[in-house]
């Protein structure tokens, strides 16, 4: 009588074992091109390596890490979040212009933070609540944030920050750059959130099968709020990061943010389907990324050939990642 | 004890319940049958608390209850087991067990993943479900996804479990450990509600039996009062109970010859089937009955062998190459692969050989019309406007009418069917069944996949058996026998 089940479980592995084989190229690739980059640099400029270099690619990769942390919840829950940039210049600014006019950092920073925040609610709310599909949300507060920023500095540069505020973007503790400290924390209590915490389930859940988790009792909205309002503080994190490094607000700033993050994301191997990927993945890709820009830069390649490799590096991550669902879909 | 009084409920003035009474008591297996639309789904929103009723109450043990949300029924121990799966297939089976226990999102709270492991390995015990609940649900197959889905509810303290089409997509051993679980909660003194269209399985597992139409209660009964042609009699309204009608017809030349064929989950399988012929095509999940005509029909890939079409060799490596070809196909899940649920009746029907209702570059809308409106007519589609409802608001049964409309407006002569019934009331049933035949009747040819042994014993001609993607018998209709049929499809013994 056992015929029938086996006999399924059968079938079923082989229907399986394809995506598994993509699945596993999908790692397999972005172990094999993080090694293949590292070699290959090192090979043409042994200097790729030194410890000056590595600290110089941790710190070119924070800001991108540090908002790709909450771009990984918005992915896994089957959203994406355009804003990040915008938002995350945007809250530089206001602390820019916070700090020229009230000289208090708490203030600037706390009024950053808080902007990041609202944000990042607003576009929860118009997701959630709203049902707009993030892509479309989040494109229109992109448009907005942006504006808050030329609005607020008025389409100028404002400069002339006190020490202790740059410290934030070019300061060392213990001989490591601050906004590496910051990224490394984030990570962890990013990683902590997604795998361990009864809000990580819930991004998984959401991203899985909406109408399921909702069947289950699943606070979708709230949970969707909850992680839009994440990414928008990671954002502000990584906006003032950005301007205590240029020790000016600069509106004009992280145009682009949001399609690095987006790819470094993918290239780590979080499925824009959603319903799955991690945190570590995230890391990876994001390293990924770092060191071909840096690699690319050290040799002397141009600009506008170090687009093209990481198109092409986009392009392949995602079909792998599309292939390896093709059949469980 | 349960007890539903004069329960009343309509939708913009349509009445779709009238005055239900019915009572559940604990410890009993209670069947709820009627045809696609006689309210069943209603009456169980109303107990779990999704639509609020016009006028009447539910009591639970004597004390009126008034839901106003599905949470109030929840904590009132009422289980809902749905229809269509609702589990998260990235999810490991014992996160998706314990889901209801993580439901706030809360950034603090951890979810133990060892302990929750742990216990729902003994909560799966207690059941006597054997599998891993480390597993993720996208590895596991439809049968363990079911089997899941009911031990998440138990997982609750309930008292009170509705299992609406539980075996749908269930074969004949699972259905069977489906309902010792379900004995089982009976034992434990559970309430369980049990919905299906199969009406023998009904019979054989539900101490009492409350029949459904047009949104009254026809009777309820104790099922050993009563046989499956009584009850359906009492759904149908009506004297007939001819479930399987078969229309003769006339059997000629060969019309498809399937030589060698192998493709996924397709192992080397050969037939032949005539004009005028039904060809039944049988085996347990996963003997590649779907695979087999999806290979045929181009919609798998084709690894090896030969098609012929009336002697002429056929080469297919796309749905067009076929629909080209007068092939018609019907797939299994309609709802992922066969409607297209946010356009309307009409626009359904016209998704194929689209060219063909075009006039001067644009579409012409009395084409449109005129082809609507003889599907409409040939297959009895009840919608109220065709050209404004939209596919997903109507029944199973009709949706599937549209579908099949769909397919016979390119003008096919050979029909392969995929589970054509599946989730479509009895009423509905037949009349597809009636279609089958005068297609054949027609002179056309149709191969039939079903997974329903009955429906193959009622209107095939010949049947062909498939075990574990490979031939494993072949039977004309004069021989056919269901205990032999069934030991074939188990790969029992090999009738060649």
């Amino acid at each position: 009588m056992h015929d029938g089940s086996n006999q399924d479980s059968i079938e079923k592995k082989q229907v399986r074992d394809y995506s598994r084989l993509f699945a596993n190229m999908q790692k397999f690739f972005l172990i094999t091109a993080l090694i293949g980059v590292v070699v290959l640099m090192t090979a043409l400029n042994p200097r790729f390596l030194s410890v000056e270099n590595l600290l110089n690619i941790s710190r070119q990769m924070s800001i991108n890490l540090i908002i790709g942390v909450g771009m990984t919840f918005c992915i896994i829950s089957g959203g994406i979040d355009l804003s990040v940039g915008s938002v995350g210049i945007m809250a530089g600014c206001l602390t820019g212009w916070l700090l020229e006019n009230t000289n208090s950092i708490t203030l600037a920073l706390v009024g950053g933070l808080l902007s990041g925040a609202v944000f990042g609610a607003i576009n929860g709310v118009i997701i959630s609540k709203l049902r707009v599909i993030a892509f479309i949300a989040t494109l229109g507060t992109m448009t907005i944030a942006r504006g808050i920023a030329l609005w607020v500095t008025g389409g100028d540069i404002i400069s002339g920050f006190p020490d202790a505020f740059n410290f934030i973007g070019v300061g060392f503790v213990a001989g490591i750059p601050v906004p590496v400290i910051i990224m490394v924390i984030t990570v962890i209590v990013g990683w902590l959130l997604l795998s361990k915490t009864e809000f990580g389930l819930g991004t998984y859940a959401i991203g899985g099968n909406f109408k399921a988790a909702r069947l289950a009792g699943m606070k979708n909205d709230s949970i969707l709020i909850k992680i839009y309002t994440l990414t928008g503080v990671l954002s502000a994190i990584g906006g003032i990061i950005l301007t205590a490094r240029v020790v000016s607000a600069q509106p004009a700033l992280m145009q682009t943010t949001n399609l690095d993050v987006i790819a470094a994301v993918v290239v780590g191997g979080t499925s824009l389907i959603g319903g799955s990927g991690t945190i570590m993945n995230t890391v990876l890709g994001s390293i990924l990324m770092a060191c071909l820009f840096n690699g690319l830069n050290i040799i002397g390649i141009g600009y506008e050939w170090q687009l093209i490799v990481i198109g092409i590096i986009i392009v392949i991550a995602v079909a792998l990642d599309m292939l390896s669902h093709k059949k469980e879909a | 004890m349960i007890e539903i009084k004069n329960i009343s409920k309509s939708f913009r003035s349509v009445c779709v319940l009238k005055a239900i009474n019915a009572t559940f008591y604990d410890g009993e297996i209670h069947g709820l049958v009627g045809e696609n639309g006689a309210g069943k789904s209603t009456l169980m929103k109303i107990l779990s608390g999704v639509y609020i009723p016009d006028s009447g109450i539910v009591e639970i043990d004597g004390e009126p209850v008034a839901f106003s949300t599905p949470v109030d029924a929840y904590n009132r121990g009422i289980r809902i087991v749905h229809q269509e799966l609702s589990l998260i297939k990235s999810l490991s089976i014992a996160e998706n067990v314990f889901i209801h226990k993580y439901r706030n999102g809360s950034f603090t709270k951890i979810v133990d993943r060892k302990k929750l492991e742990q216990e729902a390995k003994q909560m799966l015990r207690e059941w006597d479900i054997d599998i891993d609940p480390t597993e993720k649900v996208c590895n596991v197959s439809m049968a363990v996804r079911q089997l899941v889905e009911i031990a998440r509810e138990l997982s609750t303290s309930g008292r009170i479990i509705i299992l609406d089409e539980p075996t749908s997509s269930l074969t004949q051993n699972e259905i069977q450990h489906l309902f010792r679980i379900v004995r089982l909660l009976k034992q434990k003194n559970y309430i369980v509600i049990f919905i299906s269209h199969r009406l023998n399985e009904v019979i054989d597992l539900v101490d009492r039996i409350t029949v459904l139409k047009d949104g009254e209660v026809m009777a309820t009964k104790a099922t050993n009062d009563l046989d499956s042609s009584q009850i359906c009699n009492l759904i149908a309204g009506k004297d007939i109970c001819d479930l399987y009608p078969k229309m003769e017809s006339t059997i000629s030349d060969v019309a498809l010859e399937v030589k060698n064929l192998c493709g996924e989950g397709v192992n080397n399988i050969s037939f032949k089937v005539r004009w005028g012929e039904i060809f039944g095509v049988a085996g347990l999940m996963g003997a590649g009955r779907s695979e087999l005509i999806r290979t045929i029909f181009g919609a798998n890939e084709q690894y090896s062998g030969e098609v012929y079409l009336e002697g002429r060799a056929i080469r297919v490596s796309h749905p067009q190459e076929a629909i080209d070809a007068r092939l018609g196909f019907l797939t299994e899940s309609r709802a992922d692969e066969g409607i297209f649920p946010d356009l309307t009746v009409s626009e359904n029907m016209i998704m194929i050989n689209i060219g063909k209702v075009v006039e001067r570059l644009f579409l012409s809308a009395a084409k449109i019309r005129a082809k609507t409106e003889s599907a409409v007519k040939r297959l009895r589609i009840v919608s109220f406007d065709p050209y404004r409802q939209l596919i997903s608001q109507l029944s199973g049964g009709n949706q599937q009418k549209v579908i099949l409309g769909r397919l016979l407006g390119s003008n096919p002569r050979i029909l392969l069917l995929d589970e054509p019934t599946r989730g479509v009331d009895i009423g509905n049933k037949t009349e597809i069944h009636k279609i089958m035949g005068q297609f054949v009747k027609d002179g056309g040819a149709v191969v039939m996949v079903s997974s329903e042994i009955d429906e193959l014993l009622g209107i095939s001609d010949r049947l062909l058996v498939l075990h574990e993607g490979n031939y494993a018998g072949e039977f004309e209709r004069k021989d056919f026998n269901k205990e032999a049929i069934l030991r074939c499809m188990m790969g029992v013994t090999k009738t060649a």
